[in-house]
């Protein structure tokens, strides 16, 4: 018993070391990638936008161009995630900007 | 069988991606990461004890824990000030844009309470 | 029975013409606010907040932006003006000015009083287009007609002839008009809207840092009053070490909140710097100026 747990035990630090090599393919990147890229594009089509989007992007193609994909991976995913709040942000804004209250008072 | 498998696949895996690696000793480090986050989004516009370069758009961190025992007040400031304090706030909405993690906002609630 | 329905159904319409009337009667008292409320009424609300959180500065002073509320950076800025940064750029900016294109006209040309004088007035709402033209297109638009191609905005050439323009209107108060055109109220409708957007993950409006926190500090930087800025500009940074125009600056703040910026001369950007040269309605020009 104590012998196959500790078998289990490095085959389970092997898989857990070795899960980003074989976890993510590059064509997922590469649409991740694009996918972000479009939602960024429609919140600064919609005067919105975030520069810090703007990095995780470039990051991302840089890891994927360095052949980490996983970090890629987890960058676009990021930054399409950044993309669609600020995209969200833009158009709330357009319908709930406003003076400030202390204008009026 | 299976389950004892999984269930040592699983907090192995845990151990390594380190999930429960900050469990020892977490109010020290909570306080001092707090601290770091605190000086990286909070100085330039408040002042406190330990600020280097503190601006003064905004009221200065004092008496923390006396003006907001509870947790969950402060929390809330920190994560969308626009719907705890006021819609016109200047102060950034750390939690709901994501400029700050939940358990980042506990750790700078943890500092806030020693100030 | 019948009759007692019939009745209340009488009660019902007596009841609801009532309501129609009181809803005529708000919505008629909503239009006559709304028709109230223009531009001119928002200058004197917005002008009369600075008078009220400055009452020792007048308009000029309030101009004088950042340097009002330290003694140490006004002194460093008293000496940078022994020599003024900018008067190269005038310099090169008239003989830029004067130089005549290659059929033989002149900038003057295209511009009333031949172009002197005249900067405290734009950006400027242009009945042809229906649209709002800066000065720096208005001096690319006068190159186009005369066969030149156009000057890059935000720095360089154009800017420098943007700067001499802006010395001949130093101490001219700045003079913008919003003519009683539905292009024009839109325009500055949207201009304004920019304004209070609130824009970057940190979700700052211009308003933040420039009406309520004007004076105080963002770390070591003290924030300077929106009215007045645009009485500035073209003006030298010395963290430019040039000159540059009222939308390089634009785009440098936004920057500086994390927001990707507007582009310069698009339709918004413009919007935006007219919105906020009006208001700076009144103040008299100081430009080219000279910042940190």
């Amino acid at each position: 018993m104590m012998k196959k747990l500790q078998r289990l035990f490095l085959i389970s630090v092997v898989m857990c070391l070795s899960m980003p090599v074989w976890a993510v393919d590059e064509q997922q990147v590469q649409q991740t990638i694009e996918a972000a890229k479009s939602a960024f594009n429609k919140a600064v089509a919609e005067q919105g936008g975030w520069m810090s989007t703007k990095k995780l992007l470039k990051d991302a193609e840089l890891s994927a161009a360095k052949g980490d994909q996983q970090k890629a991976l987890e960058l676009a995913n990021q930054a399409k995630h950044e993309a669609e709040l600020s995209y969200a942000q833009s158009t709330t804004q357009k319908q709930k900007w406003s003076e400030p209250a202390y204008l009026d008072q | 069988m299976g389950k004892t498998i999984t269930l040592v696949v699983f907090s192995v895996c845990a151990a390594i991606t380190g999930v429960t690696a900050t469990a020892g000793n977490a109010d020290k480090d909570a306080i001092k990461e707090g601290k770091r986050l605190t000086l990286e989004y909070c100085q330039a516009c408040h002042h406190y004890q330990g600020t280097e370069q503190a601006g003064t758009v905004a009221p200065p961190l004092l008496g923390m824990k006396g003006r907001f025992p509870d947790r969950k007040t402060l929390y809330n400031i920190i994560y969308d000030p626009q719907v705890a304090i006021k819609k016109d706030t200047m102060m950034p909405p750390f939690g709901r844009n994501e400029l700050l993690a939940k358990d980042e906002i506990e750790k700078v609630i943890d500092f806030l309470y020693t100030l | 029975m019948i009759r007692i329905i019939n009745s209340s159904v009488a009660q019902v319409a007596q009841v609801t013409q009532k309501v129609a009337w009181y809803a005529i009667a708000l919505a008629v008292v909503t239009m006559l606010n709304t028709a109230a409320a223009g531009p001119k009424e928002d200058l004197d609300k917005y002008q009369g907040f600075f008078k009220q959180r400055f009452p020792e500065l007048d308009l000029a002073g309030l101009a004088n932006g950042m340097y009002n509320f330290s003694e140490d950076k006004r002194n460093q800025y008293n000496d940078i003006m022994e020599f003024p940064p900018y008067d190269v750029a005038v310099e090169e900016g008239k003989e830029l000015y004067t130089t005549p294109f290659k059929n033989g006209k002149h900038y003057a040309d295209c511009f009333a009083q031949g172009g002197e004088g005249i900067a405290q007035s734009y950006p400027k709402f242009d009945k042809g287009t229906g649209k709002v033209q800066t000065l720096a297109a208005a001096i690319n638009e006068c190159r186009k007609n005369n066969g030149e191609a156009p000057l890059k905005y935000l720095k360089g050439n154009l800017v420098k002839i943007q700067a001499y323009m802006a010395e001949t209107s130093r101490g001219k108060p700045i003079n913008i008009q919003v003519p009683d055109d539905p292009r024009a109220i839109a325009a500055y409708e949207e201009g304004k809207r920019i304004y209070f957007t609130r824009r970057g993950p940190r979700e700052f409006a211009c308003y933040h840092c420039h009406w309520e926190a004007s004076g105080m500090r963002i770390r070591g930087n003290e924030l300077s009053p929106a009215v007045g800025q645009a009485a500035n500009f073209p003006v030298y940074r010395s963290k430019w070490g040039e000159i540059g125009s009222i939308q390089r600056r634009y785009i440098g703040c936004m920057r500086n909140i994390g927001a990707v910026p507007l582009k310069e001369q698009t339709e918004a950007m413009n919007n935006l710097e007219y919105f906020h040269t009006y208001l700076s309605n009144g103040v008299p020009m100081n430009a080219p100026n000279s910042r940190f």
